[in-house]
């Protein structure tokens, strides 16, 4: 059975066990931040329905939402509490596409400020120099000579930027993320096993979460751990409270990997821009103020 | 031994406990609201130093160069007086617009700056109200206190005139629960997930705040780079000109 063919089947018994969870489901959509609102409105909208399609489909764009339903039996008194947990717990990094997207924008903004500069103010400056006809410093030579390599060589920097912004998104994916996986992936696996949902169509479920390929507990491969296995040798109780607890870990881990990058990569761009805008003005600069001191 | 007015809050506690809640842990809530709010002030404070002193020091000297119409050079500007330099200044007459243009939009990012840190920071603190407001309200229903009477000493604790308001809908439904325990439990839960809601935005304002101080600082500090060189540059400009023309047709 495929993985989405075991996620239509438990969407569709949740539907059923808990239809009247819809009314809360909006309460929920209303509270959370509005760029989070899509997915929960989405899951109300469908449950109220009783729209097993729409109800997949929403679970395919997200599916650690409908965890909490999918792992609660009918009336159970903790489903609202387990929905509210699974609003409070942040999407991390708003899936591939926003690591991507942030990459981008970066690319695109310096190389709009890069074509400015070569385009707008080095001509300016060049002409001006041109004029004098003066013997110009190294480092204004270096700055001049900017523009035409960048109007010669632009689909090479341009190549270059777009690799340097996928390779930021590969690193931002890969490594802040790895330990975070593990953490959404073992904990949704927790809340399914503690729900009584079958060890394999929890670790599907909880595969998809995670937003990974199928994973094979006989080959263990992130973003299940030998850890996660381990603890689904014992009985379904004990196994939720072992996955949890592994789950604390990976989360302690992606807490730390993040902080430290939070910690380092905006002072150094901070620094980097600074260093190189002072090196531009001076470059610009000093054979204007050497031209007025000579003059006067 | 000094008397000290008794607070609306104060007030509110002794209420509650008579209402069957417990004063340690309704103290402890309001002193842990009390000290987020006190952290969230010392970090703005210590993040906007920095970018505050050198957006200040770079208007000044802005003002004080465009106030006296690029004084520093005048002396430099003297030593051309007689002949007369001539004044063409058209490839450099663009730099106005541009400065201008810069002014304009740091000024508008620092406003938007300031209106986002604003609009976050009364969403956090309201978020942190809502949470202190939950756990009164089910310390209180543990304690067996009425609903209505449980709500309005809950707002008075939360002591913040936003929570004042009516509760949210999802406050609300947790209320509305006929079963004691339920409630109290249920409250709890909301209780939790407005305090992760806090916690999040306040940590992505200090994740933003510092970068986008610091743009909006460059901006700043721009504007009064071009306001210091432009009238250097004008002038170099207005000497290279005569070479084209001017001493050609008749200069010295």
């Amino acid at each position: 059975m495929s993985a989405r063919d075991v996620l239509a089947r438990h969407v569709a018994a949740a539907i059923e066990r808990h239809r009247g969870v819809a009314a809360y489901l909006g309460l929920v959509a209303e509270a959370v931040p509005p760029h989070e609102r899509g997915p929960w409105r989405r899951m109300a909208e469908a449950v109220a329905a009783g729209d097993v399609a729409a109800g997949v489909e929403a679970a395919r764009r997200a599916t650690a939402c409908w965890i909490p339903l999918i792992a609660s039996a009918p009336g159970d008194h903790r489903l609202e509490a387990r929905i509210l947990q699974a609003a409070t717990r942040p999407p991390r990094g708003g899936g591939p596409l926003a690591a991507l997207g942030v990459a981008l924008a970066a690319v695109t903004l310096s190389s709009v400020l890069t074509l400015l500069f070569t385009t707008a103010v080095l001509p300016v400056f060049e002409a001006l120099f041109d004029d004098f006809g003066m013997r110009l410093p190294w480092l204004t030579r270096v700055t001049l000579a900017v523009g035409p390599a960048a109007r010669r060589g632009w689909p090479l920097a341009v190549a270059a930027m777009v690799l340097g912004g996928l390779g930021w998104w590969f690193l931002v994916r890969q490594a802040p993320r790895r330990a975070s996986a593990a953490a959404d992936f073992t904990r949704a696996l927790a809340r399914l096993v503690a729900g009584g949902v079958a060890y394999d169509d929890a670790i599907v479920l909880a595969a998809r979460v995670a937003d990974a390929p199928p994973v094979d507990p006989a080959d263990p491969a992130r973003p299940l751990t030998y850890a996660a296995v381990a603890a689904l040798d014992a009985p379904p109780a004990a196994a939720a409270v072992l996955l949890d607890a592994v789950a604390d870990c990976h989360d302690d881990r992606a807490r730390a990997g993040s902080s430290i990058g939070e910690w380092f990569i905006g002072p150094l761009a901070v620094a980097t821009i600074g260093v190189l805008v002072g090196l531009a003005v001076i470059a610009l600069f000093l054979p204007l103020v050497q031209v007025v001191s000579n003059l006067s | 031994m000094p008397e000290h007015p008794v607070t609306t809050c104060e007030q509110a506690i002794a209420e509650a406990v008579a209402c069957g809640g417990d004063a340690t842990r309704l103290e402890s809530l309001v002193a842990e609201a009390a000290a987020v709010r006190r952290d969230d002030r010392l970090w703005l404070r210590q993040t906007l130093v920095y970018p505050a002193a050198v957006g200040v020091l770079a208007i000044l000297g802005a003002a004080w160069i465009t106030a006296r119409d690029g004084v520093l050079i005048h002396d430099v500007q003297d030593a051309f007086r007689n002949p007369p330099i001539p004044t063409p200044r058209a490839a450099w007459e663009a730099f106005d617009g541009v400065a201008v243009s810069v002014a304009v939009g740091g000024l508008l990012a620092a406003i938007g700056l300031t209106a986002w840190i604003l609009r976050l920071g009364r969403r956090d603190a309201r978020s942190g109200a809502l949470a202190v407001r939950c756990d009164v309200l089910a310390d209180l229903a543990a304690g067996d206190c009425p609903v209505a009477v449980g709500d309005r000493l809950a707002c008075a604790i939360a002591a913040e005139a936003h929570a004042a308001a009516p509760p949210p809908a999802l406050v609300a439904h947790a209320v509305a629960r006929d079963d004691v325990d339920a409630r109290a439990s249920l409250l709890r839960s909301t209780a939790a997930f407005y305090r992760g809601l806090d916690a999040r935005r306040r940590r992505a304002l200090r994740r933003a705040v510092p970068t986008v101080a610091t743009c909006v600082v460059g901006c700043v500090v721009l504007i009064y780079g071009i306001a210091l060189f432009r009238p250097l540059v004008g002038l170099v400009d207005a000497l290279a000109a005569p070479r084209d023309g001017g001493a050609v047709r008749g200069g010295p």
